[in-house]
């Protein structure tokens, strides 16, 4: 396309989004509501990612070696468990360790309480392991069982498993409705495009006996669909944004170390280009969609 | 020149339009196209514009079959016409000098020949100080002078028109007609599908009569009626 039908084109969409002013602005809105909705939906697939890799991040496997293991066996434990493609760490935890956190710990001022215990510490050898993917947790800790040696495994596979489930439908959810929305604003805007074109019949009409192309006659209404688009994309980011950094902050007040939420930095980039991209694409296909009866001349 | 052979026309209702009409329009001619309401002259004029495609026959244009062009096709060989309404058809919220550029843009021609161009035309049609004003501030001649500057600004080779004068009086109605004349005298083609007796009477041009589809007379110099008073 040339500089100067682009200019005219342009110039064309500007005139049009200002002559059907109210319209306009009734699908400027409504993009942005759709966008916002659709931004709410993202942000919290975004978060719910954060928050179960913070889970997937703290939960641990906690492998006990029977109390008769000497340092030999915990070495050569420590070595058949970090050889596994599924651990990411495995780090010793002594009897003597557990005695001293227990010490500092859950017996805090009490500790006499513990006198005698270096001598017959009561506690065992155990490896505290960190898993590359808690999804196949049940398969790792199965293959731990059969190391010689174990005593017994700890781990918080319901807990993992509900994280997950949570985490999965969440994802399903959004994409779905994400989906329903995209198809709602393009509907929704099609329509007020095509108050705009049905508008303009009679310029169509004479710009197609003239031998104007489908192209040069689309164009225009296509640029209208995406400045509307990107307009109510701009509208949806600002409101959108304070509303994530309201959150945030009332979040961060409640102090829950698992629910905090992702910092505005990070979201905002994937905000603004999800938002630009689904109100351009929304505009556009909107537009074609309104104007395929018009062009039948 | 434009040339039917053997056109025939059903509509999608089963209205048969033209049946078996073959004729020949040399360059630079002017034609009229009468008849009945309803007789199949529209039908004519739309086959050349390649609004409707033949349903069987051909349609030459300087030798090329018209009725073979792809949909992308036809906005071109519309720029190689020029057309005019009994209603005008003129954009309301533009000027006069608007609605004649806008011509222009649409095929692509670029600022400055249309700022050289377009005051030229409009002079030519007798509406140069009315540049400015909007088509519900003139008279209906006047709008169908814009509607004429607007077909002939892109410099057609043909002009069609559709019962041009069908909403003028008279007087207006024969001075629209001097300027087809003039447009004519420079070598553009005219077809016009009219009702309007006086003028085809007055004008001494070729006359095609079309009746329930079909080319009933073809006469140089004619008038609306022929001898046996038909029509």
């Amino acid at each position: 396309m040339s500089m100067g039908r682009f200019k005219y084109s342009f110039s064309q969409a500007r005139k049009n989004i200002w002559r059907n002013g109210l319209m306009s602005l009734a699908s400027l809105f409504t993009i942005a509501s759709c966008l916002i909705i659709l931004g709410i939906f993202t942000m919290l697939t975004m978060n719910v990612n954060h928050i179960t890799a913070e889970i997937k991040n703290q939960c641990e496997i906690e492998f006990f070696m029977k109390d008769d293991a000497n340092e030999q066996t915990v070495t050569r434990i420590g070595e058949q468990i970090r050889a596994m493609e599924n651990v990411k760490e495995a780090v010793l935890f002594t009897k003597a360790d557990r005695l001293d956190y227990a010490k500092k710990d859950a017996f805090e001022g009490r500790e006499e309480l513990l006198e005698g215990y270096e001598k017959d510490n009561p506690f065992s050898d155990s490896y505290k392991i960190t898993l590359k993917d808690i999804s196949k947790t049940s398969e790792t800790v199965s293959q731990m069982e059969a190391i010689d040696g174990v005593d017994h495994i700890n781990n918080q596979q319901d807990f993992v498993d509900l994280v997950l489930a949570f985490s999965n439908m969440i994802k399903k959810c959004s994409i779905v409705i994400m989906a329903v929305l995209l198809i709602v604003a393009i509907v929704i805007i099609s329509n007020a495009i095509k108050l705009t074109v049905f508008n303009r019949r009679k310029e169509i009409n004479i710009m197609k006996y003239i031998g104007a192309t489908d192209g040069f006659i689309r164009v225009p209404f296509i640029i209208e669909g995406m400045l509307i688009g990107l307009l109510g994309a701009v509208l949806a980011f600002a409101l959108s944004s304070w509303g994530y950094v309201a959150l945030s902050g009332y979040m961060d007040k409640l102090q829950m170390d698992l629910l905090t939420l992702l910092p505005y930095y990070e979201t905002a980039p994937v905000m603004a280009v999800i938002f630009i991209f689904a109100g351009c694409v929304i505009g556009m296909v909107g537009s074609l969609i309104s104007m395929r009866k018009y062009l039948r001349v | 020149m434009i040339e039917f052979v053997d056109v025939n026309k059903t509509y999608e209702n089963g209205t048969v339009a033209l049946a078996s009409a073959s004729f020949k329009i040399e360059n630079g001619e002017f034609v009229f196209l009468v008849g009945p309401s309803g007789a199949g002259k529209t039908t004519v004029t739309k086959l050349v514009m390649r609004e409707e495609n033949v349903t069987g026959g051909h349609v030459y244009l300087d030798g090329n079959d018209i009725t073979l062009l792809t949909q992308k096709e036809i906005p071109y060989l519309r720029r190689k016409m020029g057309v005019v309404f009994q209603d005008f058809r003129l954009l309301d919220d533009r000027t006069v000098y608007e609605n004649v550029e806008f011509a222009m843009q649409i095929i692509g021609a670029s600022r400055r020949d249309i700022r050289r161009r377009v005051p030229v035309v409009l002079n030519e049609v007798g509406l140069n100080y009315k540049a400015k004003m909007l088509p519900r501030q003139l008279s209906g001649g006047e709008q169908q002078r814009v509607a004429l500057a607007r077909a002939i600004v892109n410099r057609p080779s043909i002009l069609i028109a559709d019962e041009p004068t069908g909403n003028l009086n008279p007087k207006t109605a024969m001075e629209i007609m001097d300027l087809f004349e003039r447009i004519n005298s420079m070598g553009t083609t005219i077809i016009m599908a009219t009702h309007a007796k006086d003028i085809v009477d007055i004008m001494h041009k070729r006359v095609i009569e079309v009746e329930d589809g079909a080319i009933v007379r073809d006469e140089q110099g004619g008038a609306y009626t022929n001898v046996d008073g038909q029509i």
